[in-house]
């Protein structure tokens, strides 16, 4: 490096380095605490995508769990690490049926392009088959926004009359 | 004191580009075409409600800075200024006439403390509000500069490019009473949902409780905006959030109800910025997203409107400049003598727990720890907003 080049390098210095403000991640992840957080947090702060992580989220994904967003977030981090895995399909079809996990069903929704195709058509069905109602036109209305055309089909109006 | 400031910012910098060595001298700026502040652009002034608000436009000059003027007539006045550029900002020096430093970003750079986001590089806007805290001292009578900075997304420090700052002063010496305007607007089709509006001005009721206990008023309207309910995120910000702004007759902080935040449900709240901008800007709001607020089974329980509320209020408290008393792997704090420090996760619910700025509500089964705690600093910081009129 010349001396030129240096001089001229004295208005390109690197500024501050942005220092991402997070709440309360820690090594091996208590993902409770977690995903308890008021602030963003993204799943890949969890860590590794392994088993004994997919373990820790099932039981977090309890509509029971306080605060309201754990088991949503738990939930949505399930969906998008584990999409493929059976576990993470059957709490889905579960949510999607149960009239208490409207929020579930709607996480699972808004995320369907996730699944694995087939799956997903699957799950898009299964909420044709809810009784007529507020929160059956909502889940619909979200598997219509899909860029899957599979499962807009399944649950656009005419799949339903029939 | 100015000049031998910016010639140790740049004996620095050059320091910098010894150490980096070869790899940064591709990607030097030129070090010419940068026009000084005060010979490029334009300033207007206004009054609006007791703030003097002084908008002021112009180039970088050589170093990558506009340094934006900022005349302070009343004793103890706070100043905010809102730098705004089409690209990567931030805020790095206030000094006063004589070139003393009020405030200079090394001095935090690598602190365990947080006390102001202005520094960190961020896209199109940074906002410093000044004071921080009672340590920080008064903006008394006299002339000072803000130096906005403007960076390349690597972070190098860019000359003659257009910038533009808002400046907001107003004198403030009563730090126990205030009022703090805001505008709640409903993204597209939230406000068609009466059990979503019904929980959101429950909520917003006790938000305005918790303020109250500081001596906030907060006066709050109601409103609905062209914007799809799937928000986007407000730290990264969108033309849409500026619109808005620029939209209200009055100036007030937003808050803006989406369903959800960029589509993650997980994201429910989010501050524009620590402290965020009393004027227009893209990242000019706080978002919050009612779904998650709602929680698994979509409806909003008497325990999830006290959440929601707490919600609203500790994210307008990151935008009225307050950070997590600890946060990080209890590597970080803020810079508050009256937030305890803490390093671990029971001793930090034991001592802040029910502080409103804690990271997370403590919850045992269905029930969580109200976080409704404000301490006298944290008082102060919020009341030295330069919205908290
Ligand atoms: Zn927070």
């Amino acid at each position: 490096m010349t001396l030129v080049s240096v001089i001229f390098c004295t208005f390109s210095a690197t500024a501050a380095e942005p220092r991402a403000r997070a709440a309360l991640p820690t090594g091996p992840v208590d993902a409770g605490r977690v995903l308890s957080a008021r602030d963003p947090v993204g799943c890949a702060q969890l860590g590794n995508a392994d088993a004994a992580l997919r373990d820790q989220l099932v039981p977090l994904t309890d509509p029971n769990l306080m605060p309201p967003w754990l088991p949503m977030r738990a939930a949505e981090c399930l969906i998008e690490l584990y999409p493929h895995d059976p576990v993470t399909t059957t709490l889905a079809a579960g949510w999607l049926t149960d009239p208490g996990t409207l929020g579930l069903a709607l996480t699972v929704a808004r995320k369907i392009d996730t699944f694995a195709a087939a799956d997903a058509v699957k799950l898009a069905g299964s909420v044709m088959a809810l009784p007529e109602g507020a929160d059956k036109e909502r889940l619909r209305a979200r598997f219509a926004q899909s860029a899957s055309p599979d499962v807009q089909a399944v649950v656009s109006p005419v799949a339903g009359a029939n | 004191m100015g000049d031998d400031m910016r010639s140790d910012h740049v004996a620095s910098v050059r320091a910098t580009g010894w150490l980096l060595g070869i790899g940064l001298t591709s990607a030097c700026v030129g070090v010419s075409g940068g026009k000084p502040p005060d010979d490029s652009g334009s300033v207007t002034t206004s009054v609006e409600g007791g703030i003097v608000v002084t908008n002021v436009s112009g180039t970088s000059n050589r170093q990558g800075y506009l340094k934006v003027p900022v005349h302070i007539d009343e004793p103890q006045s706070v100043v905010q200024v809102v730098g705004q550029r089409s690209g990567w900002t931030s805020i790095d020096y206030i000094t006063d006439s004589r070139g003393n430093s009020v405030f200079n970003w090394e001095d935090w750079s690598y602190s365990d403390e947080s006390l102001t986001d202005c520094y960190y590089m961020s896209k199109n806007t940074t906002t410093i509000n000044w004071p921080v805290r009672e340590v920080d001292a008064w903006m008394e009578p006299g002339d000072y500069e803000v130096w906005v900075a403007a960076l390349t997304s690597e972070g190098r420090y860019s000359a003659d490019i257009e910038m533009r700052a808002t400046v907001l002063v107003r004198p403030d010496a009563n730090l126990t009473r205030g009022t703090l305007s805001a505008l709640i607007a409903y993204a597209n089709g939230v406000a068609d949902d009466p059990e979503v509006v019904a929980a959101t001005e429950e909520a917003a009721a006790h938000w305005a409780e918790i303020y109250a206990s500081i001596g906030i008023t907060l006066d709050v309207e109601y409103g609905s905006v062209d914007i799809d309910a799937e928000l986007p995120s407000s730290s990264v910000g969108d033309p849409a959030y500026e619109a808005l702004g620029e939209s209200m007759g009055d100036r007030k902080v937003i808050l803006v109800v989406g369903e959800t935040i960029t589509g993650d449900s997980w994201l429910y709240g989010e501050a524009g910025g620590i402290p965020g901008p009393f004027a227009p800007a893209n990242t000019g709001i706080v978002a919050v997203g009612w779904l998650a607020n709602a929680g698994a089974d979509g409806r909003f329980s008497d325990q999830d409107l006290l959440l929601y509320g707490e919600t609203m209020a500790h994210e307008m408290g990151h935008y009225l400049g307050l950070y997590h008393p600890v946060e990080d792997g209890f590597e970080y704090f803020d810079a508050l003598s009256d937030t305890q420090r803490c390093t671990s996760y029971s001793s930090c619910e034991s001592a802040l727990g029910s502080n409103l700025m804690f990271p997370y509500p403590v919850c045992a089964g269905r029930t969580c720890t109200r976080q409704e705690d404000v301490t006298a600093e944290q008082s102060g910081v919020a009341h030295r907003y330069v919205g908290v009129l």
